[in-house]
């Protein structure tokens, strides 16, 4: 048995063993995080439509500051073109990535 | 006379009077060959099971009694879908949408077969709607889906509205109208992709 950390443990057979309770928790935040981004989300739509309806620019209910930004254009550079044309590569960096883990626990 | 259009789900073929038909999918695929050329096999099949889930659950779902359904859709175990579904209720009270048929299998003659998502009525306009769980909205896509779904019931119903019901993960859902293409599009298309022989 080897342990890498309080969470992580490669047992003798060299499977890797998580500490369940916690891996069950992960899943409850990450649940309780997508379900405040979507209330977050909804107040958000709701409230772009409430303040442009009465042409509120800036408002203060409580803790809530809400600021009402216009529509503008947003220039960014249009990458397929630039690969299309063959200029993409010529400007191209290459930077060495350390390895990662890419973690998802739940749905 | 009466025809009769089978779907075999494990094939995911249509025959008619035992005749395989190409089905709108597979011709949009031609129209379209590089939609999803650069995404990982593995990707596309757990985006494909999410929106599979997705479509049952609304085909299933009693919304002329929109406080039941919300109750009922809690019992979703995975937490995006269960939003993309109460964003599908939201848009249906916002929209004053009420479906009268779900998953209807359509054919055009002996040419092509597809399965539309829904028609329904929304804000009283008969609307042929189809449902998206895609991150990003391929409008069109769904102008030949919708316009080839269209056609395949152009004798039978003529719509006011074509929408597609998009309900991205993560993000709010979003009532989309489309502009389908026309018969003349859709039947010069299939003439160059063959389906059609010119006289």
């Amino acid at each position: 048995m080897k342990e890498l950390n309080e969470l992580v443990k490669i047992n003798d057979g060299n499977e890797i063993v998580l500490k369940e309770d916690v891996v069950k928790k992960i899943e409850e935040f990450n649940n309780a995080k997508k379900e405040i981004e979507y209330q977050e989300k909804l107040l958000k739509a709701g409230l772009l439509e409430a303040m442009e309806t009465l042409d509120l620019k800036t408002l203060d209910i409580g803790n809530v500051h809400a600021t009402y930004k216009d529509s503008y254009v947003r220039k960014s550079v249009d990458t397929n073109k630039l690969k299309r044309d063959g200029l993409y590569e010529i400007y191209e960096k290459e930077t060495i990535v350390k390895p990662s883990i890419v973690l998802k626990v739940g749905d | 006379m009466i025809r009769l259009l089978e779907f075999n789900e494990a094939t995911h073929t249509y025959t008619l009077d035992g005749i395989v038909l190409p089905s709108v999918t597979q011709i949009i695929s031609e129209i379209m060959p590089n939609k999803y050329a650069n995404v990982n096999k593995r990707v596309l099949n757990e985006k494909a099971k999410f929106g599979t889930e997705g479509h049952k659950i609304i085909e299933y779902l009693n919304t002329s009694d929109l406080e039941n359904a919300k109750k009922h859709i809690r019992s979703i175990e995975n937490k995006s879908l269960e939003i993309c579904i109460r964003e599908y209720l939201r848009l249906v009270s916002k929209y004053n949408i009420n479906p009268h048929l779900h998953e209807l299998k359509v054919h055009y003659g002996y040419i092509y077969a597809g399965t539309l998502d829904m028609i329904a009525s929304v804000n009283k306009e008969l609307s042929l709607i189809d449902i998206k769980f895609t991150s990003a909205l391929d409008e069109e896509y769904l102008e030949w889906q919708l316009g080839m779904y269209s056609l395949a019931l152009n004798r039978k119903l003529l719509f006011d509205k074509y929408y597609c019901l998009w309900l991205p993960k993560g993000e709010l859902g979003q009532l989309v109208e489309i502009k389908p293409k026309t018969t003349e599009e859709i039947i010069s298309k299939l003439k160059e992709l063959g389906y059609i022989k010119e006289v």
